[in-house]
């Protein structure tokens, strides 16, 4: 059910980004924006979402913030892989896959203090909450969640 | 599938951020056949730069047509911007022109939603952080990047994913990454970043809530961003920070640089200034208080002896102070009773406001702007790219004053001192030597190279001090490119006649010409092409 939930997202969130970029730079041609969208998918929302993807927040928080943490890891990577000899015409590729790799695996690993609750009887996993705002009005979207 | 008001909202904002932000400014178009929307010797100075990238696989070193053809010039600008910008360039198919721009725009768009983020913890009302953050489009702002701050910009964006990481306080490794790619970004605003830490941390020692955790949370990443930073940190130390110390400098304006002021906001300054006051008084604002406030200051810091850096940091003040006008315009919809949907329509019709204008508030710049480059020049640039090694030689061209454009080539360029050109236009003379500017990127660090980990020389102090800046004789280049056109006539005249002149000589030939400018290739370089007193060719 969860992962009907995130490919719809997914899905919606694509479609929304692709019309938005058409609309917005209509003089290009379809491929152009296509493979600029896909590009911006695969380098920064994909690994990103999937850095977080174990929180419990709304979808689209993931996404941002997310899109912020693996640019700096793809930034930063990118740099000393270069200095390190691997010409950077690879990374584009190499780099987000190496990053969603790590996260799927560390998102399987279930946290210590998961470990220590299950050791001690208690099945209910351990999730991060989104915070209620302070001002005491709960957002209707978290509510969801 | 129950559509959310938020998400609404924030895909308004996008479309209105893309559509007429981004995508008036570039003419609605992702791909440009030639740099499009430059308006300044900055920008061409990172897209050479991210392309530079490209071609050599790597920034180890810079490549030697932006450092005066030295070739063991260490790469020392730092280096993120370029990376995303070829790894974008790669992907997507765009040029490098195009994709490393993008990328700040990107960016921005998702510093605009982390604050939205941001101030979702403290507000139900957050979907209004981002109709101000449409002013990154207004006059001053917009500058920053077309004008060229856009290493400063990306550095930003990625400190509000620092602000993000210390506010909710998540696992240091996130603070750490962020914070080294502030630093290998543009690491002046680390500055920043030092001060509202140390202002947060300050804050929450006073409240008694900085316990023994959050001191070895610092302390780790602290380290951390160490480890990942040093190797260009030790590159910053012996470049920047050694050619650049900082300096105690107050400086009032930024040249003919529009400079962002809390009165361009205009009466929404108002709202930035109610949920400033209001965050002092209610303790669950004052931490995202401290975060508009320390932003706030720290523009003002060029009154203090921080130079520049103050306004390139005010270049988003619309996104930091932003979080703000939110909270008070929040404050005042929650005094009113007005349910949580009436914020998103509220926010979507300040958005519209702010892009469409109205008096009294600060509006989008929605002006398109094909900038400096044309598609005859890049043909041009294009072609000499092409053509085998060799110094370049520029007389006199309109758009060659924002001389970073001259390293498209990429090959090393040698300019014609402007001075000295008009004066032989005025003495209707072609001369034979003309005083030159052997151009590069070293005002910054004087061409500095690593002769070991913690040994850097430096190429420009180990010259004669003329070596960038003297008489140099035409008939020694390898090309020399000639403007056929120009806002003076009498210049694209003086032109044509020494190209004539030039081309007498039959190892002279043109390799390539269009309606804009001509390449002239001298296949013996160093033999006599024109008298030494030059050619008289007034009447």
């Amino acid at each position: 059910m969860e992962a009907k939930k995130e490919l719809l997202d997914w899905g919606i969130l694509l479609v929304t980004l692709l019309l938005i970029l058409k609309i917005a730079f209509y003089k290009d041609t379809l491929l152009v924006i296509f493979r600029t969208t896909l590009s911006i998918f695969w380098m920064f929302l994909l690994p990103g979402y999937l850095i977080f993807r174990r929180k419990q927040w709304p979808f689209i928080e993931k996404i941002i913030l997310g899109s912020l943490l693996a640019g700096a890891v793809l930034g930063i990577s990118s740099y000393y892989l270069g200095l390190l000899g691997l010409n950077v015409r690879w990374h584009v590729w190499l780099i987000p896959l190496l990053v969603m790799l790590a996260a799927f695996y560390f998102s399987q690993k279930k946290p210590k203090a998961e470990k220590k609750k299950e050791a001690e009887g208690d099945r209910e996993p351990e999730r991060e909450e989104s915070p209620e705002p302070i001002d005491g009005h709960r957002d209707e979207h978290q509510s969801q969640e | 599938m129950k559509l959310r008001a938020d998400e609404i909202v924030i895909a308004v904002f996008v479309f209105l951020f893309l559509f007429y932000g981004l995508g008036n400014l570039w003419g609605h178009q992702l791909a440009h056949p030639f740099p499009y929307s430059y308006q300044a010797s900055d920008t061409f100075q990172h897209q050479v730069r991210a392309e530079s990238i490209k071609v050599m696989g790597s920034y180890r070193m810079e490549a030697p047509w932006i450092v005066a053809g030295y070739t063991d010039n260490v790469g020392f600008y730092p280096p993120i911007l370029y990376h995303l910008g070829v790894a974008l360039s790669y992907g997507s198919g765009l040029e490098t022109y195009d994709s490393t721009y993008l990328i700040v725009f990107l960016f921005a768009l998702l510093a605009s939603l982390a604050v939205y983020v941001i101030a979702k913890r403290y507000t139900a009302h957050a979907v209004l952080v981002l109709p101000f953050c449409l002013l990154l489009f207004s006059i001053a702002s917009l500058v920053g990047f077309t004008w060229g701050s856009w290493p400063s910009l990306l550095s930003q964006a990625f400190l509000l994913l620092f602000a993000w990481s210390i506010l909710t306080k998540q696992r240091f490794w996130i603070s750490a990454i962020a914070l080294s790619a502030i630093a290998l970004t543009h690491t002046s605003e680390l500055i920043f970043v030092v001060l509202f830490w140390g202002a947060l941390i300050i804050y929450r020692l006073f409240k008694k809530e900085f316990r023994k955790e959050d001191w070895i949370e610092a302390v780790k990443t602290g380290v951390l961003f160490l480890l990942i930073s040093l190797w260009y940190l030790i590159i910053f130390y012996f470049t920047w920070a050694k050619a650049q110390p900082f300096r105690f400098s107050v400086v009032a304006d930024w040249g003919n640089t529009p400079v962002v002021s809390l009165f361009s906001l205009g009466i929404l300054s108002l709202l930035f200034i109610l949920g400033m006051g209001i965050s002092v008084f209610k303790k669950e604002w004052r931490e995202v208080g401290i975060l508009s406030l320390i932003l706030l200051l720290a523009g003002f810091t060029n009154y203090i002896g921080f130079d520049v850096r103050a306004f390139q940091l005010r270049q988003f003040w619309p996104v930091y102070l932003g979080i703000a006008a939110a909270l008070g315009l929040g404050y005042l919809l929650s005094l009113v009773k007005l349910p949580k949907i009436a914020s998103s329509g509220i926010a979507v019709l300040l958005a519209i406001v702010i892009v469409f204008g109205a008096p009294g508030l600060p509006k989008m710049a929605k002006a398109e702007s094909q900038g400096i480059m044309n598609p005859y020049h890049w043909e041009m640039f294009e072609a000499l790219k092409g053509l085998p090694e060799g110094r370049a030689y520029f007389f006199y061209g309109d758009i060659y004053g924002q001389n970073a454009v001259l390293r498209n080539g990429q090959h090393v360029p040698y300019m014609v001192l402007q001075q000295d050109y008009i004066a032989a236009v005025q003495n209707a003379t072609v001369k034979r030597q003309y005083v030159t500017r052997l151009l590069g990127d070293h005002h910054g660090v004087y061409y500095a190279y690593r002769k070991g980990l913690f040994d850097f020389g430096y190429r420009a102090l180990e010259v004669p001090k003329d070596e960038y800046h003297k008489p140099m004789d035409l008939c020694s280049f390898e090309y020399v490119i000639l403007d056929k056109v120009s806002n003076q006539p009498m210049f694209a005249q003086y032109n044509q006649i020494a190209a004539q002149l030039l081309l007498k000589n039959p190892w002279i030939t043109p390799v390539f010409s269009n309606d804009a400018a001509m390449i002239l290739q001298n296949s013996e370089p160093g033999r006599d092409c024109l008298p030494q007193e030059g050619v008289y060719v007034g009447s």
